[in-house]
C-alpha cells in the first residue's frame, strides 16, 4: 500500500511510545499512594531504597517489596497486560 | 548467595542497590539463565518506563499547561529570570501547592518547638504566600519567602519558592515534625549549592549489557554529595506532593511537585529583588 510505511514510520512509533508512557503514567496515578510514593522517591527522585525508607518512615525491606509490587504493574502496563494496581498493597 | 533469587534481589540488582560481589555473582546468573533474564527486565524496563513517564507528564520546556492556566486566570504570562514582568500572579486556590520553600518554615518550627509548632507555620505560610505574586519577597514571621514560579502538574498548579531566614541561617539536620502531615528527614550537607535537582536520572537504573537494559549504567554514577532535604506533606486540598529542599547561598529554595524529579530547578536561582 503506498505511504504505509509512511504510517508505520517513525511517527508511529513515536506516537506508539507515547501512548504507552500515557498508560504507564494511568497506572502509575491509580497505583496505591504506598506503591506510587516509593515508585516516585526511587525511580524519579533516585533515592537509595535506604533513603526512600528514611523518607517515609517504614522499613527498608518494605520499601522493596512495594517497588517490587509497583515495578510489576508498571512492567503489566508497558506489556499491555492487565494489572490491578491494588494487588498487594499492603506491606 | 542463596539458590532462590527473589524478584526484590533482581531489582536491587537492576537498581544497583546490591554490593559490588553480590551483583557480580547475581549479573553471571541472570545472563546465563533465561527465566532470571526475563524476571529482572521486568525490573530493568519498569525503573526506565515510570521516569519517563513523569518526564512525559511534566515536561521541563516549554510550560505551556501553565501558560493556558494563567491565560484562563486572564493574567500576563511572565517567566522569572527572562526578561518578563516579575509577576506570576497566578490567582492559585489557595494550599493547592503551596507547599515549595515552606517546608524550610516549617523545619524552622521544628527546631524550635513541638511539632505542632511547624504545622501552625506552615497554615500561616500558606495564607502569606497563595496570593503572592511571583518575584516579590514577602516577610512570614522572621523569614522571607518569595514564589519564583508556577506551573501545571498533573495533579494541578504548583509553584516553586525560596525561603530564608532573616539571619541566612540554614536548616538544620535533626528531622522534620513527623507525624500525620509531614514525615521527613532534613540532612543538609555542607557545601552544597542547592543547584540541579540531584535525584534526576539516579537510582532505578538498567545495568549495561544486561537483558532490557537501557540507558548504560546510571546506576553506577556518582552518588555525589548529600542530596535536598525531603519532606512529604499533605496540602490542606488532600494532595501529597513531594517537597524537596535544596540550598543557594542562603537561600533556601524548595520545589513541590509529583513529578519534581522531572523538573529543572534552575528557577530556583534568585530573582532580580529577590536577594534582599
Amino acid at each position: 500500500v503506498p505511504g504505509a510505511e509512511d504510517i508505520a514510520g517513525s511517527d508511529g512509533r513515536e506516537a506508539e511510545e507515547r501512548l504507552t508512557l500515557a498508560a504507564v503514567g494511568e497506572v502509575v496515578a491509580a497505583m496505591p499512594e504506598e506503591l506510587r510514593s516509593v515508585l516516585v522517591l526511587v525511580c524519579v527522585e533516585g533515592l537509595k531504597y535506604r533513603e526512600a525508607a528514611e523518607v517515609l518512615d517504614i522499613p527498608i525491606g518494605t520499601v522493596m517489596s512495594r517497588l517490587a509490587r509497583a515495578r510489576r504493574t508498571v512492567a503489566a502496563a508497558l506489556d499491555g497486560t492487565e494489572a490491578d494496581p491494588r494487588a498487594g498493597a499492603a506491606g | 548467595m542463596s539458590d532462590k533469587v527473589t524478584d526484590e534481589m533482581l531489582m536491587a540488582l537492576a537498581d544497583g542497590e546490591l554490593d559490588a560481589a553480590t551483583a557480580r555473582d547475581l549479573a553471571a546468573r541472570v545472563e546465563g539463565d533465561p527465566g532470571l533474564s526475563r524476571r529482572y527486565a521486568v525490573f530493568a524496563r519498569s525503573a526506565e518506563a515510570a521516569r519517563a513517564a513523569y518526564a512525559d507528564a511534566l515536561r521541563e520546556e516549554p510550560p505551556a499547561a501553565l501558560a493556558d492556566a494563567i491565560r484562563r486566570h486572564g493574567r500576563p504570562v511572565a517567566r522569572p529570570g527572562r526578561g518578563w514582568s516579575d509577576a506570576w500572579q497566578l490567582p492559585l486556590a489557595a494550599g493547592i501547592a503551596l507547599v515549595a520553600g515552606l517546608t524550610g518554615y516549617v523545619m524552622r518550627g521544628a527546631d524550635e518547638g513541638p511539632r505542632e509548632a511547624g504545622f501552625a507555620a506552615l497554615d500561616a505560610a500558606f495564607a502569606a504566600l497563595s496570593d503572592a505574586p511571583s518575584g516579590r519577597v514577602v516577610e512570614i514571621d522572621g523569614a522571607q519567602a518569595v514564589v519564583l514560579e508556577s506551573y501545571e502538574t498533573a495533579i494541578g498548579p504548583c509553584r516553586l519558592a525560596q525561603m530564608r531566614d532573616r539571619d541566612g541561617r540554614g536548616p538544620r539536620g535533626g528531622g522534620l515534625p513527623a507525624g500525620g502531615h509531614l514525615a521527613g528527614r532534613a540532612r543538609p550537607a555542607a557545601g552544597r549549592t542547592g543547584r540541579g535537582c540531584p535525584g534526576r536520572g539516579r537510582g532505578c537504573g538498567a545495568r549495561a549489557g544486561l537483558p532490557g537494559a537501557r540507558g548504560g549504567d546510571r546506576a553506577a554514577r556518582s552518588r555525589g554529595g548529600g542530596r535536598p532535604a525531603s519532606a512529604r506533606l499533605v496540602t490542606p486540598a488532600g494532595l501529597t506532593p513531594r517537597v524537596r529542599i535544596g540550598w543557594s547561598g542562603d537561600w533556601r529554595t524548595g520545589w513541590a511537585s509529583p513529578c519534581c524529579g522531572s523538573r529543572r530547578p534552575q528557577a530556583a536561582v534568585a530573582l532580580p529583588g529577590a536577594s534582599g
